[in-house]
């Protein structure tokens, strides 16, 4: 495939992805901020939440990731050829 | 020119929300709360001296010194990149022992009157048996004697004093700060603080009721070693060549009569 048609295939790839809506960024906007620092009486009462929260975070992330390195792989081909 | 060089720029220029910097906001939270534990597990009535302050660093360090004032003396670090987590890690506790390279460097960054005492204890070190450390300690006895006078340190056995020997010798005498100090070169105190050092121990114990309580036990006892050590190098540093040689004569058993003391002396120079 020629560059273009490249770019086109993973813009159209990038349109199907869903939403994603991640519960760590409610919960960072949802809990106060004191003298700098997260409220920590909240924080204790979110405990689990915000432990779900983070796996959920730390699952995309890791997902992301493997999709940058799958396109870079792509690029690297293309560098290649 | 990669292929999605401009598609990552493009999105560079959006300030997409990093997860990476979500996720250390509530790992940095986290530090907070297990620090504020720390506060209440030790110093519940000092909570609001410590959080009124902004920042870990200021905390950490109104932390330490609040705690060393009620407990112990803990190490002064720098908590300016760490923060809470360092704290947490280990009880910051100032390591006193004296490691190999310090042994192997003592002639150059001890004092003279260190110098002076250690020539009169042991290798500190393991030897394989049969070598009783003599020949690891020639260049220390070759700076002691630069110091006090080769007559004096010639009355040394090449091998030094085991610290029980000096114990027995020196317990409850004038000279008992050489005992002390024996012990402190051997890690052999039963303090923490004096026997461990940061070369073989980089890391500190564990923040734990049993560490705390064992470490306030052990407080006086380091504070009494390290007042009698003292002492005896106060004594020495008045006159190093003569108290010297009465401590190695209080060491040896055989006072050498002060006429001849004085001859050597004079040879000496």
């Amino acid at each position: 495939m020629s560059e273009r048609e490249d770019i086109k295939a993973v813009v159209h790839i990038l349109k199907r992805v869903p939403a994603k809506s991640l519960r760590i960024v409610e919960l960072l906007n949802q809990i106060p901020v004191v003298h700098g620092d997260l409220d920590l009486t909240v924080l204790e009462r979110l405990g689990s939440e915000i432990e779900e929260a983070k796996k959920e975070a730390e699952g995309y992330k890791h997902a992301t990731e493997e999709a940058v390195r799958a396109l870079l792989k792509l690029d690297n081909r293309d560098d290649d050829l | 020119m990669k292929t999605f060089e401009a598609m990552f720029k493009k999105l560079e220029r959006s300030h997409p929300p990093s997860l990476t910097a979500m996720l250390e906001t509530f790992d940095t939270a986290e530090y907070l709360t297990g620090f504020v534990d720390l506060i209440h597990r030790y110093l519940p009535k000092k909570e609001d001296d410590i959080l009124r302050l902004v920042g870990a660093e200021s905390r950490c360090q109104e932390f330490v010194k609040l705690f060393s004032e009620e407990y112990f003396e803990l190490a002064e670090f720098d908590y300016s990149d760490e923060g809470y987590n360092q704290l947490l890690m280990a009880v910051p506790i100032p390591l006193e022992g004296l490691g190999y390279s310090d042994y192997e460097e003592f002639a150059n960054n001890y004092s003279p009157e260190w110098i002076a005492m250690a020539s009169l204890v042991c290798y500190p070190f393991y030897r394989p048996e049969g070598q009783d450390g003599a020949e690891d300690r020639v260049a220390l006895m070759e700076a002691a004697a630069d110091l006090v006078g080769v007559n004096t340190t010639g009355r040394i056995p090449p091998a030094g004093f085991k610290p029980e020997e000096l114990h027995k010798k020196l317990d409850k005498t004038k000279y008992e700060g050489l005992a002390c100090f024996a012990d402190w070169l051997c890690s052999d105190t039963g303090c923490w603080k004096l026997d461990v050092n940061y070369e073989d121990n980089p890391e500190g114990p564990d923040w734990d009721e049993d560490t705390v309580a064992e470490l306030v036990k052990q407080e006086p006892i380091k504070l009494d070693i390290q007042k009698k050590v003292t002492l005896l190098e106060v004594w020495l540093h008045e006159d190093l060549r003569s108290h010297f040689a009465e401590l190695v004569n209080a060491v040896v058993g055989r006072p050498v009569p002060k006429e001849q003391l004085t001859l050597m002396e004079v040879f000496d120079d």
